[in-house]
């Protein structure tokens, strides 16, 4: 008796969720893990795009190995999340500190300005700052020279060329960022500020010993996001200045999308896409491990 | 207004309710052995009131009517594999290229593209051996603009007829001269395209990246390999800005800045600058030969005519009827056409003076071009007939790694060989 009701109870609250979820479980069984599943298999193939895709084994992945062009897209692409995610956490902190300080005025038409970045497409964003930046005719260059200096080449050195991208990336990833901590910033208890408060810390003791260990799981959650977001970069660059000068800033992403539909090698291609699915996979772990030891 | 507004209204359900009946008639007369319209698929965002036109002439005169289609660009090569593998395909098309899943299913055009009094540039049909497979409505061809503002301003003179054109050293000499006495930025500007870098390497007597007798790209000659040191050198920041080849700033806006000396792009822009271009005046002048004298022609639609059994004949009859000189000038000047064909007398609805002159420029060019000018569309046409599909667009990026330094112009020009045969099956 007691074991066929317990049986009948864990049916119901198998069946029911089971149906619940049926319709997103077959969005992502079809859009999700089947174009992966195919993904993975063209990865073993040198499929062109169209015709019939013959088997390689593991040749795509050998030559990935030793493939110089991945090897320095993969580099540039590391490049520019080290710098961006910091910049973007420090940011976003920054201004969302600011934002929560109950001695600031007018916060909120800031928050409004502060959010409008988000609100535009990343393609606009980039178009915006190549205006900004442009090499030829740009703002930037043209204040310059106005004020007696030699043009500065944003867009055909391949460092200033990353370094403007950072800065869109920056300012455009800034927002969501920033509403994370606001709302994380608002759930720490005031009673920990007074009780610090008596004991006669200051500001910057406060909000290292208080604020960072209480924001602790949002910065987390920023980190990660952050990281996962920049590893997958391409909109910036492409509409800022085309991965280039020449392929210099061709981000992995850019590089999978120029060798499978450029140069129609699909197999090549998705062998690349499973690397770099393994790295995000490896990034997000390292993350979690190194939460969870923070947390404990 | 109001009452416009409501005949318009009327106009158009009597319009719908005629559409209805003749879709009636069409699909039912289908099985008739004289058919009472055919249809013609085209795309086009600009104009396209020559066809429409031309359908008018040709019902009067066949009877047959021909109910045009503007099939959007996106989507259209896709929407005719679907219509051949469901058995549905038009009955003539200008299509944007052929399809091997498609190019069985195409009458001969040949007695139209032969007929001497065409005139029909042959160089440019597809033909597979004898059999002609579609014939181009128009074609397109690279050349050189200049802000003729500033060379006015600098006093400095150009050639107008392209029988006495320059060399690209005397042209660069004269650009720089003007950049130099007007305080302007750069002497010229060039379109980022693997199509536009093939302008380039004919002018410099070089032939290029060709076909070899066994279906795979042959690696260049010497003249291509020096025509290429010699681009990349120029974009030094002086002569040509850096940022169009490397980091895709958009030329057309440059020089449309009144910054630039020149521009090499082609005749598509004439319609596009005689409408924006206002602050400055600008002309297009004979594109520079060193030695020879050379563009990129490449075919606008390509008309074809599909064996749609009852329908086949009719069709022909279309294709054949707009290919007539006389039906073919009015198509021409009416839809803004570079003719295919020879010996016209032409005169384009332009207002501007500049854009007349343009055109008749680019009819003149395209006479003394070097029939090298136009491999670029021929080794594509023998790509697929032999059932391959080989996207040139790598040639942008590997000479952008090139101008930035990242590679020599030999790795260049090994990378792009290896690149275009890769795709090669």
């Amino acid at each position: 008796m007691v074991f066929s009701a317990s049986r009948r109870r864990h049916n119901s609250y198998t069946l029911a969720p089971l149906i619940l979820i049926s319709v997103n479980l077959l969005l992502f069984l079809t859009f999700f893990v089947w174009p992966a599943i195919i993904g993975l298999a063209y990865s073993f193939t040198s499929y062109t795009g169209v015709g019939d895709a013959p088997w390689v084994g593991l040749e795509n992945y050998q030559e990935l190995i030793g493939d110089a062009d991945f090897y320095a897209a993969l580099l540039r692409t590391l490049i520019y999340t080290a710098c961006v995610v910091p910049l973007m956490f420090v940011m976003s902190l920054g201004i969302a500190y600011l934002l929560v300080s109950p001695y600031a005025k007018g916060k909120t038409v800031a928050r409004v300005i502060f959010f409008l970045p988000w609100l535009i497409s990343p393609i606009i964003a980039g178009v915006i700052w190549r205006w900004l930046f442009g090499e030829n005719f740009g703002l930037v260059n043209f204040v310059i020279t106005e004020l007696g200096g030699d043009p500065v080449s944003w867009q055909s050195n391949g460092d200033l060329s990353l370094m403007i991208v950072v800065i869109v990336a920056t300012w455009a990833g800034t927002a969501f960022n920033m509403l994370l901590f606001i709302a994380a910033l608002k759930n720490v208890p005031v009673s920990y500020y007074e009780a610090a408060d008596l004991d006669g810390a200051n500001a910057w003791q406060k909000f290292r010993k208080i604020t960072l260990p209480a924001i602790a799981p949002t910065s987390f959650i920023v980190m990660l996001l952050s990281t996962l977001h920049a590893m997958k970069e391409y909109t910036y660059f492409v509409a800022v200045n085309d991965g280039g000068p020449g392929t210099e800033n061709n981000l992995i992403v850019q590089y999978i999308y120029e060798t499978g539909f450029k140069r129609a090698q699909i197999g090549y291609a998705s062998a690349a896409s499973f690397v770099l699915l393994l790295i995000l996979v490896v990034v997000a772990v390292l993350q979690l491990i190194a939460s969870r030891r923070k947390g404990s | 207004m109001g009452i416009s507004a409501s005949a318009r209204k009327g106009w158009l359900a009597a319009s719908v309710v005629g559409a209805l009946v003749l879709g009636a008639c069409s699909s039912g007369s289908s099985g008739d052995g004289d058919p009472k319209s055919i249809t013609f698929w085209f795309s086009t965002s600009a104009q396209d009131q020559g066809y429409t036109d031309l359908a008018k002439e040709f019902e009067a005169k066949e009877g047959i009517k021909v109910e045009i289609v503007n099939v959007p660009y996106d989507g259209y090569q896709d929407k005719l594999s679907q219509a051949a593998q469901a058995n549905a395909l038009p009955d003539t098309a200008s299509v944007p290229s052929l399809d091997p899943l498609w190019v069985n299913q195409l009458q001969d055009l040949a007695s139209i593209a032969n007929n001497e009094a065409n005139k029909i540039n042959k160089n440019l049909v597809t033909a597979d051996g004898d059999k002609v497979l579609s014939i181009p409505s128009d074609v397109t061809a690279a050349g050189l603009y200049i802000n003729k503002s500033l060379f006015e301003k600098a006093g400095v003179s150009y050639p107008t007829d392209p029988a006495q054109t320059w060399t690209w050293t005397d042209f660069l000499a004269a650009a720089t001269k003007v950049r130099e006495a007007t305080n302007a930025k750069y002497d010229l500007v060039y379109d980022n395209s693997a199509a536009r870098i093939r302008g380039w390497i004919y002018t410099h007597g070089g032939t290029g990246f060709q076909l070899g007798a066994d279906g795979k790209f042959a690696a260049p000659d010497a003249a291509t390999v020096t025509a290429l040191s010699e681009f990349a050198k120029i974009n030094d920041d002086k002569v040509m800005p850096k940022s169009v080849w490397t980091s895709g700033q958009d030329p057309n806006a440059l020089f449309k800045s009144g910054q630039v000396v020149a521009y090499y792009s082609g005749v598509w822009q004439v319609a596009d600058f005689a409408d924006s271009i206002t602050d400055f005046e600008w002309a297009s002048v004979p594109a520079p030969a060193q030695p020879t004298h050379a563009t990129d022609i490449n075919l606008g639609g390509k008309m074809v005519a599909f064996n749609n059994g009852d329908k086949a004949e009719a069709a022909k009859k279309w294709i054949d009827f707009v290919f007539q000189p006389a039906n073919y000038t009015k198509l021409a000047q009416t839809n803004g056409y570079l003719p295919i064909e020879t010996g016209l007398t032409l005169t384009y609805p332009f207002e501007k003076k500049a854009a007349q002159d343009a055109f008749a420029l680019y009819i003149k060019e395209m006479e003394l071009a070097d029939p090298i000018s136009s491999s670029g569309q021929a080794n594509q046409t023998k790509l697929l007939l032999a059932k391959q599909k080989v996207d040139d667009a790598l040639i942008k990026t590997e000479l952008a790694k090139f101008i930035n330094g990242e590679q020599d112009v030999q790795k260049t020009v090994d990378a792009i060989v290896t690149g275009l045969n890769d795709q090669i099956k």
